[in-house]
């Protein structure tokens, strides 16, 4: 497979700003459903097998009524396995077509197949990782959301990754998409690669071995751990399988701070929100409206939020809500819940 | 200038909070039941009979059994008041008077269930119990509490309390002290108020003095399964319930793929019934809300446009279902008198000012979207601090 991608990257490296795209997502059933699924609606999907790998080329169709009705994009993909759930597409195509046939294809299919999101902290770990056995990770280019100010900054300047990460979590930011390159002194460069944080990556230039070994791999494994933790969730008639988001700090003690949640909820594309209690705790429903899935959002703490799954709930919709919460409002790590049951002095006060 | 929505708006945002906060009280007291008093069965839902064959339903009610025949001693019946205030500010002597009628109508409500009561409902799995040794409970908030607690004294000439049966007043209030927020429920301190005959809750909360609190991260478990209480759920709530949660499971993949082709502000028909809804909500969910409560809801989406009634026979509706988040603006006078378009994103406040705007037009028939009158509380009433969602 390393062979096909080198390929890639020769090509890519002939054009002036061209590079190799990478969209690791996690996959949800075979790869033959994700076929005939592309094969509907907006896209048409040819495919063949080579080897270890699956050449696709994706064709996407405007949608109804828009102003360029003529606009089909087609490109053409490698599509192949980074770890069982998790499958990645791939392809030196321009921008405009890899994000949409690839990353159109992805997130039309919610049901079946899921992004993977990134968050501040697993670009540290990530990063770490480049890091290793004397390499320098230089942070070339990155862009960041402040979640106090509700912007977008985009800053190129070259500095080491430890201090632009520093930063970052000094300003309550959450990162965007960041360019960076590794490198031994005195040698040329490992790679140059850039990392959004829905998972998209682009290499311009270096060992796509190292890139596949260490980088590509780390995001696979944040998916399947994910796709662990996200997967058969959904209500089972009065059996509830919740998750937990723990803030770094009491980020929901103040009512003002449930109206900063909830604004991060509504401002989600394609989702509905309705509000039971914003005043003094604070509990929800969301819904997804791509594929139906929903999910009771409560604080159970100053610095928990509990997330009960419904009866439709996609590991796309839950990494969608778990993105959105943490780029939109604070930084989390989610997980299960291991509470044992409360015991009777729970419930007395003194 | 005042936008004469705004009241009605606002009187069914409040309807919405306070079921919410009763559906939320009940559910208090089912992680009690479950964790406290492990007691063996909580009654949610359903109907109990007394001697002359009247069908009451309190809240809720809590039953140990030793023989799955009688509820033992210890055993709850309760029911929750958000009472009116007697006493309204500047009101006149006959406003007076008629205020506390009405209040003591409403406190008498609970003398009901002083007596022997059979559970009579068949769908729950709960076994028909007869009541005979149980406390009645009362929940009152705190600041009505002494107001209840003074009218009993002088309505119930047996000390302690007692209506047949013991009555225990409990008062409840919500606490944000600590950031631990909870809502606390305490024994209505009074040489009249009755004890408890369960003993762990009268070593507890009257020997010892210690609240019972409720937590979220115990009781919202109990809330998200079974979404209302032994109420009729106010038209809003639900309407925003199915509307959020249930429709959209009705979908089918086609119409999904319509929505990728266009976007989910597309209207797609849903052919429903109420008991489609009501099977689905049963069968999927396990939760239990009331049929009647789900025509009412389908009866206001044909009011405010977003269904219409098919075929009255079969009672089958078309609903125009659809994203509505940021569809739906508002001219709204600011408080400096400058226009402001409000645009709603957040599904309770939309469908109030879609309910209201109906409302407003008036179509000619009573407003179907209150509470029943006992629960609704006039505007001077002490709300807990649930008014606004903002």
């Amino acid at each position: 497979m390393d062979n096909v991608l080198a390929d890639m990257l020769r090509h890519a490296r002939s054009e002036p700003s061209g590079c190799v795209w990478f969209l690791p997502f996690i996959l949800k059933s075979d790869v033959e459903s994700l076929f005939a699924r592309l094969n509907r609606g907006r896209f048409k999907t040819e495919h063949a097998a080579i080897d270890d790998f699956r050449l696709l080329r994706i064709s996407k169709y405007p949608k109804l009524g828009a102003a360029d009705e003529d606009g089909t994009i087609s490109g053409d993909f490698v599509l192949f396995r980074i770890f069982e759930r998790i499958w990645c597409l791939a392809s030196p195509e321009r921008a405009k077509i890899f994000y949409g046939c690839a990353l159109g294809a992805i997130q039309a299919n919610s049901r079946i197949a899921s992004q993977i999101y990134i968050p501040n902290r697993e670009y540290q770990n990530i990063f770490d990782h480049v890091a290793q056995n004397d390499v320098n990770l230089t942070i070339l280019q990155h862009s960041e959301y402040n979640r106090l100010e509700s912007t977008v900054t985009s800053l190129k300047r070259r500095r080491d990754y430890k201090s632009v990460l520093a930063e970052i979590h000094t300003k309550n930011s959450v990162i965007r998409r960041v360019r960076a390159v590794a490198q031994r002194k005195k040698e040329p460069p490992i790679i140059i690669f850039s990392l959004s944080n829905n998972g998209i990556l682009a290499v311009r230039d270096g060992s796509i071995s190292f890139f596949s070994d260490v980088i590509l791999s780390d995001v696979g494994r944040i998916g399947t751990i994910r796709d662990v933790l996200f997967s058969n969730k959904e209500r089972e008639r009065l059996n509830l399988h919740p998750l937990r988001l723990v803030f770094e700090e009491e980020v929901l003690a103040h009512k003002s701070q449930n109206a900063e949640f909830i604004r991060a909820l509504t401002s989600l594309g394609q989702s509905a929100v309705a509000v039971f209690h914003a005043n003094p705790y604070l509990h929800c429903l969301y819904t997804d409206f791509r594929d139906g899935s929903s999910f009771n959002v409560f604080a159970s703490s100053p610095s928990t939020v509990d997330v009960v799954p419904s009866i439709r709930a996609s590991v796309s919709s839950l990494t969608k809500l778990y993105r959105g919460i943490s780029e939109g409002f604070a930084d989390c790590e989610v997980s299960e819940i291991k509470d044992a049951p409360p015991a009777i002095d729970d419930f007395f006060g003194i | 200038m005042n936008d004469p929505r705004d009241k009605i708006e606002k009187d069914l945002r409040n309807d919405y909070n306070n079921y919410d906060q009763t559906v939320d009280v009940v559910s208090c007291w089912q992680a009690i039941s479950d964790y406290v008093l492990h007691a063996d069965y909580f009654y949610r839902f359903g109907k109990f009979r007394d001697d002359s064959d009247s069908d009451l339903t309190p809240d809720f009610a809590v039953a140990w059994s030793a023989d799955d025949t009688e509820a033992d001693l210890g055993s709850l019946i309760c029911d929750i008041k958000k009472l009116p205030n007697p006493y309204p500010e500047s009101a006149s002597d006959v406003e007076l008077a008629e205020a506390k009628k009405h209040f003591g109508f409403n406190v008498e409500e609970v003398f009901k269930y002083g007596q022997s009561l059979r559970y009579v409902s068949e769908q729950f799995g709960l076994p028909k119990l007869t009541f005979r040794k149980h406390d009645v409970v009362l929940l009152t908030p705190s600041e009505v509490s002494s107001n209840v607690y003074n009218y009993l004294k002088e309505a119930l000439p047996s000390r302690p309390f007692n209506i047949g049966l013991p009555l225990v007043l409990v008062e409840y209030t919500y606490n944000e002290a600590d950031q631990l927020q909870r809502y606390v429920f305490v024994w209505k301190q009074g040489e009249a108020n009755s004890p408890f005959s369960s003993p762990l809750l009268n070593e507890r909360m009257i020997r010892r003095g210690q609240p019972l609190l409720g937590y979220p991260k115990h009781f919202m478990p109990h809330k998200i399964r079974h979404v209302t209480c032994n109420d009729p759920a106010p038209s809003i709530y639900l309407i925003v319930f199915l509307w959020v949660e249930v429709f959209i499971k009705f979908l089918t993949d086609e119409q999904f793929e319509i929505w990728s082709l266009t976007s989910a502000s597309t209207a797609v028909e849903l052919v429903l019934r109420p008991v489609d809804v009501f099977n689905k909500v049963r069968d999927e969910y396990a939760t239990d809300i009331n049929l009647h409560d789900i025509k009412r809801a389908f009866k206001d989406l044909v009011r405010i446009k977003r269904a219409i009634l098919k075929d009255p026979t079969s009672e089958t509706y078309v609903i125009s279902f659809a994203n509505l988040s940021g569809r739906y603006l508002r001219e709204n006078s600011g408080q400096e008198g400058l226009d402001q378009k409000e645009k709603f994103k957040e599904y309770g406040r939309l469908f109030a000012t879609l309910l209201a705007e109906k409302d407003l037009k008036g179509d000619g028939s009573p407003r179907a979207l209150r509470l029943r009158s006992s629960r609704k509380a006039p505007i001077n009433y002490p709300l807990l601090p649930f008014g606004d969602n903002d």
